[in-house]
């Protein structure tokens, strides 16, 4: 496995990382927000977090993709509590100033192909923080429960227990998404 | 892949670039402060534009820079809670008014302590930023013509879990001496509300 701290000085080793995590980082990102401007943005947010944050990666706290959807996950749910736009102009790359016209296209297409995701999204985060958090990892980002217990920081145990809550909460919407079945697997830690 | 993310790509690895080598170096010697951003003091300092209130853990090696960059600006870097005069003294050679006030666990300085600055009367503040560096410290940069009656305010109290925050604020004139006193149940650094609420982790 790449050494994530590499990642951190070794401008190669990030490509290889970026390179790799880029389409799930959008993807991730498109689930949650409409906006390609947003999306442009928070992608970069999610990067610079990386950056920020690999030399502190350990192995116990999960593989890579599931310590970085847990970091994706706290640069929007961050973006979700911002105050309109106070803290924006703080942001060390502006995503949407990379964005040509082509990119707005293919921006909004990846989010266009997300709706679904997104609406499940929408009713996801009325749900409990503790139960939403497993919810979104497993049934929208396609991580495994332990996984998603490893992303933040809970055991498979408590990640299941909030999992069967969320989706018996959730389950009249699941089911006309018919994502009952097919995207919130039993449990295999 | 597509030009955003290629061009997303260059911007990146500038970052990861412009990391100095000696930061690298100490990262390896010691475990860098853990710091924490917390959100919710923002409306207390409402009117101190880009100041914040930064959890940094105790026990950490003194350590501090200030730097004058080519650019008239002045970016300040806090690895850890200690020698304040030094730091105090290193800003002002450097052309910044600054009181720096560390005070032990459970302190505080007795409120109102000086007057926060309006977002209007701090001008080029508008571009400073405050980013918790990959090992953990705090740094900032100062924008170099603040008018001269602004005093940046660096200040502590103890946090949630002994964590000792660091409080960033600016002040309108002089700033008077602090009057320590015991700090008041649920208070923030800077007189406001507790500084964990909200608190957003970074990740670390």
């Amino acid at each position: 496995m790449q050494e994530l701290a590499e990642i951190t000085s070794d401008p190669n080793a990030f490509e290889r990382f970026y390179r790799e995590h880029v389409e799930a980082v959008q993807q991730f990102v498109a689930r949650r927000v409409d906006d390609p401007y947003l999306a442009a943005d928070l992608t970069a947010d999610v990067f610079v977090a990386v950056i920020e944050s690999a030399s502190s990666y350990r192995r116990s706290r999960g593989e890579p993709v599931a310590w970085l959807f847990g970091i994706a996950r706290n640069v929007v749910a961050g973006e979700r509590r911002r105050k309109a736009k106070e803290l924006r102009r703080d942001a060390r790359i502006r995503g949407r100033e990379l964005v040509d016209e082509d990119d707005l296209a293919a921006l909004q297409e990846r989010i266009d192909g997300e709706s679904a995701a997104r609406e499940l999204y929408r009713d996801v985060i009325r749900l409990p923080a503790s139960e939403r958090a497993v919810l979104e990892l497993v049934a929208l980002d396609g991580l495994s429960v332990g996984e998603a217990g490893r992303a933040l920081g809970i055991g498979a145990g408590a990640a299941r227990v909030r999992l069967h809550r969320a989706r018996r909460r959730l389950r009249s919407r699941l089911d006309l998404l018919d994502l009952d079945r097919s995207d919130l697997p039993e449990v295999t830690t | 892949m597509s030009n955003f993310e290629e061009r997303l790509l260059r911007e990146l690895q500038s970052l990861v670039v412009a990391q100095p080598v000696d930061r690298r170096q100490r990262r390896s010697l010691w475990r860098g402060p853990r710091l924490v951003l917390a959100g919710g003091l923002a409306a207390v300092l409402a009117a101190a534009v880009s100041a914040g209130v930064f959890f940094l853990s105790a026990g950490t090696q003194a350590a501090y820079a200030v730097t004058k960059n080519a650019d008239g600006t002045v970016t300040v870097e806090i690895d850890s809670i200690s020698d304040a005069a030094g730091l105090q003294a290193k800003l002002q050679a450097a052309g910044v008014n600054a009181v720096v006030q560390y005070l032990p666990a459970g302190k505080a300085c007795k409120q109102p302590w000086f007057t926060p600055a309006g977002a209007g009367a701090v001008g080029g503040m508008h571009e400073s930023e405050v980013w918790r560096t990959s090992d953990g410290s705090t740094r900032f940069t100062i924008s170099g013509d603040l008018p001269s009656s602004t005093t940046l305010v660096i200040t502590t109290q103890t946090g949630p879990g002994g964590a000792r925050a660091l409080g960033i604020a600016w002040a309108q004139g002089d700033v008077p001496p602090c009057e320590v006193v015991d700090a008041p149940a649920g208070s923030g650094p800077l007189g406001g509300p507790p500084a964990d609420g909200g608190a957003q982790s970074g990740q670390g």
